[in-house]
This record gives C-alpha cells, sequence and structure tokens, in this order.
C-alpha cells in the first residue's frame, strides 16, 4: 500500500496504463448524451470512440459532463480514511470548474469523522493532461519518499510552472463553452490561422498570439518551449489531442528531436474535458519557467516568434 | 446561457437533472420532514455542476430547518427558505454576489417581514418568486461578467424556474427551447428601465452657415442617449434614443424643414421580444473595430471575429465618408481599425479619417471580405497593444489572394479565356481566370491557375445566396480531393454579388 493515495478525477486525462503505471486513484464523473440518458463521465473510450465522439461534437450534438459532487467526493474521500489512507486530491483548475470548491468541503466532512487522517486538496489551476501532469509529478514525489505535505507543498509552489502550448483549431467551440480568455473576440472558425495559447496565473486559457498556417504554427510552438521550459531532458512532456492525432504525432516527433526529453507520451481528451474543449485541440504539456503574473513575457516571446 | 464562473450552455440541465434525481429519491409522505429530507437527500446525490450542487444544499437547509415537522406554516416554510440559502452559502468555498445564492437569500430575505400568521403557503410562494425575479434582473447590476454578456444569472434563473412550476405548474409547458435568446422573456423587462423611442430624423436647414452643431448635440445629450448628430452642407441627419420624441422633433423644426423623420417604441419592440440591443452597455475597449461588408453572413461573420461595426457596403453600395464618421462617434474607443472592403471604400474611410479630426484611427489596406477576415483573425482578442495588433492584423492581410466568382452577363472573350453568358467567371482582381458552365469547375480552373498554390495552405470560400449549404459542402468535398494538400472552410457569406468569394492563404 502506497503512504498515501493521489486523486484525480476524469478531468486529468490519464490513461489506465499511464494510472497503473504511476498508481494514481481516480473518481467518475457524470455525461449527459444528446439523447438526455446519463452516465458515468470515465478515463475509458467505453461508450464510444474517441472519432465517433468528436465526429458527433463538431457536427452539434449536444453532451453535457459535471464532475463528482460533493456527496459523491465524501464517499470516494471515506472509502480511503477509513482503510487509514490519507489523500492527496488533485483538482482542475477552479477557474474553470467548481471541482475544488466540493473536494475541499468533501475533505472538510471527511477529517471531522477521521480526525487522524490527512486529506489535502490542491487546486492545480490546470486542466486535461496538465493537471494529469501535476499528478505524475506528485507520484514521483511520493516514490521519492516526500511525505503528503512535502508533496502538496511542491505542487503549490510549483504549479505556476506548468506550461501549455499548442493550438485550437476552431475557437467557436471553446468560446460556447467558455474556456478562454479574452474570447469576445473568438467566436469566428478561423481558416488556416492557428492562435496559441499558454495558461494564465488564473489558469485559464490565454491566446498569446496567432500563426498564419500549420507550417508557422509548429516553428512558433518549438520557439516558445525552447524559451520556456527547463531541464527538458529529464521531463515527461504529454502531447494532448482531442481528434489530432496526425497532428499530435507531428508534434511529438519534432519535439523529441529537438528537445531529448526523456519521454514523450500523446494522450487522448475525454470526454471530461473534450465536452468543453471540443475537437481540435494538439498542445504540448510540460515544465518550465514560472508564468509571469500578466503573461506580459510570454506574449513577448509570442511575438517576437510570429515576427510581430 | 450561463456565463459565471464560465461561459457553458449545462446550467439548465445539471440543475433539471439534479431536481430530478432528488424526486426519484423522495417518498410521499404525511409528513413534509420526511418528504424534504429523502427528496434533498436525492438531491444531493445526484447533483450536476455547480448550480446543481447548490440547488441541492438549498433543500438540503430547507429539509434540516423542517425536521420533526408533519404540517408547516407559511412562517415555519419561510424560516426553511432562509436556513436553505444559510446552508448554501457554507456550502460554497467562495460565495460570489450576484448568482443563484443572492436570487435565494434576497428572494426571502427582503419578504420575509410581511410574512405572518395569516399570509398563506401560496402567497408565500407567490411573494418569493416576485422577489427573486427583481433580484434576478439586477443580477447583471451585481456581477461585472453577467453585465457585459447582457445575460442574467442562469442558475437564478433556473431557481426561479422551479419556482414558477411550483406557484404555477401550468406555466412548465409554455417553457421556451430556443436557446439564449429565449432569456429575454417579456416578464423581465424591468419597467422603470424603458429605452424610449429610437428616433432619427434628417433636416434641411434654413441658415446652414449660421448653424451650431455642437449646440443642438448638447440639446440632444440632454434629451436621451446613443446621440449622432451629423452635419453635410445644408443637411443635418439625427439618431437618437428618447423618452420624448415629439419635443426633439419640435425643437429641430425651428431650424429647417424635414426631409424625413423615423419614431419607433424601442419599449415595444422589447415586449415583442427583440433584443434589446442597447439595454446594457457593453464596456468599451481600448480598440475598436469598423469593417465593411456586403453579405448578411459576412457582416455576421466580421462581428463574430469581434468587430464593433460593420457597416454594409461592396460592390454596388460604397459606403459614404459620412457613415465612417458616424461609425467613429459611435466608438469612444481610444483607437480604432477600419477595415474596407474595397479601394474606393478605403479611400472613403481615410477621408473620414481625416475629416474627424481625431487622432488614433487606421485604416487597414483590406479590398475584400476575405483579407478584412483574415486581418480579424490574426487579431489577439481584448489585445490593448495597438502596434502589435496592427502588426497582427496587416500579416493577417499579407499574401491573401481574393477570388471572386460570378456568372457572366453576355459573351465575352478575355485573357485568352471564352466566357458565355452565364458561364462562371473567376477573377482575381480585374484579371480573369476561369470561365465554366460549372461552378466547382471554374473554381478548379482558377485555383490551378494561380501560380505558387503549392506555397499555399488554406482556402476560405464565402458563400453567396445563390449558393447552398448543401452545394457549398459538396463543392469542399471536390476541392479537398483534387487539392488534398490543401484545408478548405466555408462560411456563409450571404452576399448577392458574388455567387463565391475566396480567400487563399
Amino acid at each position: 500500500m502506497q503512504p498515501y493515495v493521489i486523486l484525480v478525477d476524469t478531468t486529468s486525462d490519464l490513461t489506465k496504463e499511464i494510472r497503473d503505471r504511476f498508481e494514481i486513484e481516480y473518481i467518475r464523473g457524470h455525461l449527459i448524451l444528446p439523447d438526455g440518458r446519463e452516465c458515468p463521465s470515465t478515463l475509458e473510450w467505453d461508450i464510444f470512440d474517441q472519432k465517433t465522439f468528436y465526429r458527433a461534437l463538431h457536427k452539434g450534438d449536444s453532451y453535457s459532463t459535471s464532475p463528482a459532487n460533493i456527496t459523491e467526493f465524501t464517499a470516494e474521500m471515506e472509502k480511503y480514511a477509513s482503510q487509514g489512507q490519507d489523500v492527496l486530491a488533485i483538482s482542475i483548475s477552479s477557474g474553470i470548474s467548481g471541482t475544488y470548491g466540493f473536494m475541499t468541503k468533501a475533505a472538510e466532512a471527511v477529517r471531522a469523522k477521521y480526525p487522524e487522517r490527512k486529506l489535502i486538496c490542491v487546486d492545480t489551476l490546470r486542466y486535461s493532461a496538465l493537471m494529469g501532469l501535476m499528478a505524475i509529478y506528485a507520484s514521483q514525489l511520493r516514490a521519492q519518499g516526500k511525505t503528503i505535505e512535502e508533496a502538496a507543498q511542491w505542487l503549490e509552489q510549483n504549479k505556476n510552472r506548468f506550461h501549455q502550448m499548442g493550438w485550437l483549431d476552431d475557437l467557436s467551440f471553446v468560446v460556447r463553452q467558455g474556456r478562454v480568455t479574452n474570447s469576445q473576440a473568438f467566436f469566428g472558425k478561423l481558416i488556416g490561422i492557428k492562435p496559441l495559447g499558454d495558461i494564465d496565473y488564473n489558469g485559464m486559457t490565454t491566446v498569446l498570439g496567432k500563426a498564419k498556417g500549420e507550417k508557422a504554427a509548429y516553428e512558433a510552438i518549438l520557439g516558445y518551449i525552447a524559451r520556456t521550459i527547463e531541464d527538458p531532458e529529464s521531463q515527461i512532456v504529454f502531447v494532448a489531442q482531442s481528434d489530432r492525432r496526425a497532428q499530435a504525432e507531428k508534434l511529438a516527433e519534432k519535439i523529441r528531436e529537438r528537445f531529448h526529453p526523456s519521454e514523450v507520451i500523446i494522450t487522448d481528451v475525454f470526454p471530461s474535458c473534450g465536452v468543453n474543449i471540443g475537437p481540435g485541440l494538439m498542445a504540448a504539456y510540460y515544465v518550465g519557467k514560472p508564468i509571469s503574473r500578466d503573461l506580459n513575457e510570454e506574449r513577448a516571446i509570442m511575438k517576437e516568434l510570429l515576427g510581430g | 446561457m450561463n456565463v459565471f464562473p464560465v461561459p457553458d450552455g449545462d446550467t439548465g440541465s445539471n440543475m433539471r437533472v439534479t431536481i430530478e434525481n432528488g424526486v426519484r429519491n423522495a417518498h410521499s409522505s404525511d409528513h413534509i420532514d420526511e418528504y424534504t429530507s429523502s427528496l434533498s437527500k436525492g438531491m444531493l446525490l445526484g447533483a450536476r455542476g455547480n448550480s446543481g450542487v447548490i440547488f441541492s444544499q438549498i433543500f438540503k437547509g430547507i429539509a434540516l430547518a423542517l425536521k420533526g415537522k408533519k404540517v408547516v406554516t407559511a412562517l415555519e416554510l419561510a424560516q426553511a427558505l432562509k436556513r436553505g440559502y444559510e446552508v448554501a452559502y457554507s456550502a460554497v468555498l467562495y460565495p460570489t454576489e450576484g448568482t443563484i445564492l443572492t436570487v435565494a437569500r434576497e428572494g426571502i430575505d427582503k419578504i420575509i417581514d410581511s410574512v405572518d400568521q395569516d399570509t398563506s403557503i401560496e402567497e408565500l410562494f407567490r411573494k418569493y418568486l416576485e422577489q427573486m425575479r427583481s433580484t434576478l434582473n439586477r443580477t447583471p447590476e451585481i456581477l461585472e461578467v453577467l453585465k457585459r454578456a447582457e445575460v442574467v444569472d442562469s442558475g437564478g434563473m433556473g431557481l426561479v424556474r422551479f419556482f414558477e412550476g411550483v406557484v404555477d405548474p401550468r406555466s412548465a409547458q409554455e417553457l421556451h427551447l430556443e436557446g439564449a435568446h429565449s432569456l429575454w422573456f417579456p416578464g423581465f423587462v424591468d419597467v422603470q428601465d424603458a429605452y424610449g423611442f429610437c428616433t432619427e430624423f434628417i433636416l434641411n436647414l434654413d441658415a446652414p452657415l449660421a448653424f451650431d452643431i455642437k449646440k443642438l448635440k448638447d440639446y440632444l445629450d440632454a434629451c436621451g442617449h446613443s446621440v449622432i448628430a451629423l452635419q453635410d452642407g445644408s443637411l443635418v441627419k439625427v439618431h437618437l434614443h428618447t423618452e420624448t420624441p415629439l419635443a426633439v422633433l419640435a425643437y429641430a423644426q425651428r431650424m429647417g424643414t424635414f426631409v424625413n423623420v423615423k419614431i419607433e417604441n424601442m419599449d415595444a419592440m422589447t415586449a415583442r421580444g427583440a433584443k434589446p440591443e442597447h439595454r446594457h452597455q457593453k464596456p468599451q475597449r481600448k480598440i475598436g473595430y469598423i469593417a465593411v461588408a456586403q453579405g448578411d453572413g459576412e457582416i455576421q461573420a466580421l462581428e463574430d471575429l469581434g468587430c464593433d461595426i460593420v457597416l454594409n457596403g461592396g460592390q454596388t453600395m460604397n459606403t459614404s465618408v459620412e457613415e465612417f464618421l458616424g461609425a467613429f462617434e459611435q466608438l469612444k474607443s481610444e483607437f480604432i481599425v477600419v477595415l474596407p472592403d474595397n479601394a474606393n471604400i478605403e479611400l472613403a474611410a481615410q477621408q473620414a479619417r481625416e475629416l474627424s479630426g481625431r487622432e488614433g484611427i487606421y485604416v487597414l489596406r483590406t479590398h475584400s471580405i476575405a483579407e478584412g477576415y483574415f486581418a480579424m483573425s490574426m487579431a489577439v482578442g481584448d489585445s490593448n497593444d495597438i502596434d502589435a495588433q496592427l502588426s497582427a492584423m496587416k500579416q493577417g492581410i499579407d499574401g491573401v489572394i481574393t477570388l471572386r466568382f460570378a456568372r457572366a452577363m453576355k459573351d465575352t472573350d478575355a485573357f485568352g479565356l471564352h466566357c458565355a453568358k452565364d458561364d462562371y467567371i473567376g477573377v482575381e482582381g480585374e484579371k480573369l481566370l476561369s470561365s465554366s458552365p460549372d461552378l466547382a469547375g471554374s473554381v478548379v480552373c482558377a485555383l490551378h491557375a494561380l501560380p505558387g498554390l503549392e506555397e499555399r495552405e488554406s482556402v476560405l470560400l464565402f458563400r453567396g445566396q445563390m449558393v447552398t449549404e448543401d452545394e457549398a459542402d459538396d463543392l469542399v468535398e471536390q476541392l479537398s480531393e483534387e487539392f488534398p494538400e490543401l484545408e478548405f472552410g466555408v462560411i456563409y457569406g450571404g452576399q448577392d454579388v458574388y455567387d463565391l468569394v475566396l480567400g487563399i492563404t
């Protein structure tokens, strides 16, 4: 048994293989299908495959998703606490979901019942595999013998170093769902233009610039990673994609050639995040320099890379 | 449509699922506490999303307050509603005013003093509902993000809709399912916040040389808002929203003769369900964007990309200097970027810029909807950096090729091609590239005729009124096969002059 449980939810986009490898537990959420039926939201393609799901979203089929609620988080945490285990619960950004609040209230309730147990919640200010990457770092810290408090503290102190750099083909989808800042101007479907975004200080995706065409976009992505990544050879880099596997494989290859990280893993975006991101995400997730408060430094880097 | 904490469309479905889970778990009983207890348990277990969780916590509070009771009076129920919002507030990590929490709180706090032993349950719920509606209307004034999006809080709306069903179950059958626009029910318009009359007129001045436009503007500003007044020689064009249109006309009539007058009752427009465009003034951005387009789809596309004003223009209806001046007047931004859609309109925009005497107006050299679209596509949202924005937008225009396709009016020979009447001809600027009786054929030929096509990546097609969606989809499929290295996309442009306008980048 591990010294403490690392718990994520379905917004972490970690496959079974990765979760098993790093011994990370997860709690299921909820998915409402276009016909109104409800089913669990999981980290498996069990009801439909990825392509079918994203084609349906692109067509306009209406899915909605919600995280586990306070009662469900309480039951899940209590399951571990009653077995004598502490829990490090890692949450999607509080800027885009109520999950952190639910998790925190659940932890309070379980602590009241099991006062000797430690239940710590971390708001990653991140989402999808970038949040998943933070859970992997927590697992690595646990394997190094760090206590639950030390692991939580490391995550809190370093979450601002977890970067995203990639593009979204069609911002109109994600703007409808509200997961991007400076959104007012982005309802249009952008043909041939790739908006390139990182995460801001508050955990919201922010477009730093736009590249005209895929070739320019790949160059800008690699250039930005080069200017922001730290110690790439020791890192696992994720490339997340929602129905953009071919582009993700291309980017993964370029990242391997340029930065030689210890590993590049291409991940799927499962329905919990997928419903809100839509098809068209293709982004690299890695650890680098702290993100500046107003993203001014990052904007300046992108401006230079795009020739502005 | 919810906009807080983030805009998404699942509040209604989340709250519905939450209450359905509650109802499925609830069992009828002679004891109200048994019913509310089982209802709240079902809701707590089956809560979905932020609003669903808060909704379930409200009922948790109600159930706690009614514990041990078999029947309740209106007074006791009022206390339970109060307990409901208290529990909900305590369950939220960072309670935010202007949301379902405020609606639930004010709904009961503002009426509880009027509830006594003689108040019936029905009367309690009617007062509660009426107060909640009033608070819901105010939520945009409490929460900035709601004001910007010009919506009320959707979780609060869900709570109101629920209690409308409680007060009058028949109202549930009249539910609109049209989407976000259906939020603007007539019942939610606050009668104290009337819009007045949209008043426009053109006046032929008796003494144009002696006319003082500033004095007129000062008068009009005192009468209403959204004032525009432009003088062109002996004519003055006026637009404003005012409660006293007749007084304004009487004042104007002293200075000349009306050429035309239009008065529209904006309150009546709102009552018919028209969206009240000027209800909440959008906060003005540092950089404003004015574009020109010809079709309704083109106009919509540019607005979607962030244009504040899109003027109707194009090949047959060139936008005038006066219209540009009026648009400049409407935008209070520090900087304005103008995107004309042909060379003549660019000239008019430049003239308007000089006449306005205003600093910070930039006219881009966009000569087609395609160039305008790519320019706006490259702009970065709410960026306040005018230099960076102009640079990005110019990058967008750089290298864009525009092709236009329309039917030939007559037989003709040009550029080594023979065009028969009604053939689809493809032109780049003044140069004829293709002619074919079939639109797809003409597009394929024109693309093949372009030098350096292998360096290009994307083609955006603006579909005119004469081309159906199916026809455009078939065309894109054909083009994708013919040119597998290019990415194709279609936007409904709605232009009536050209069947297709292509932007190639």
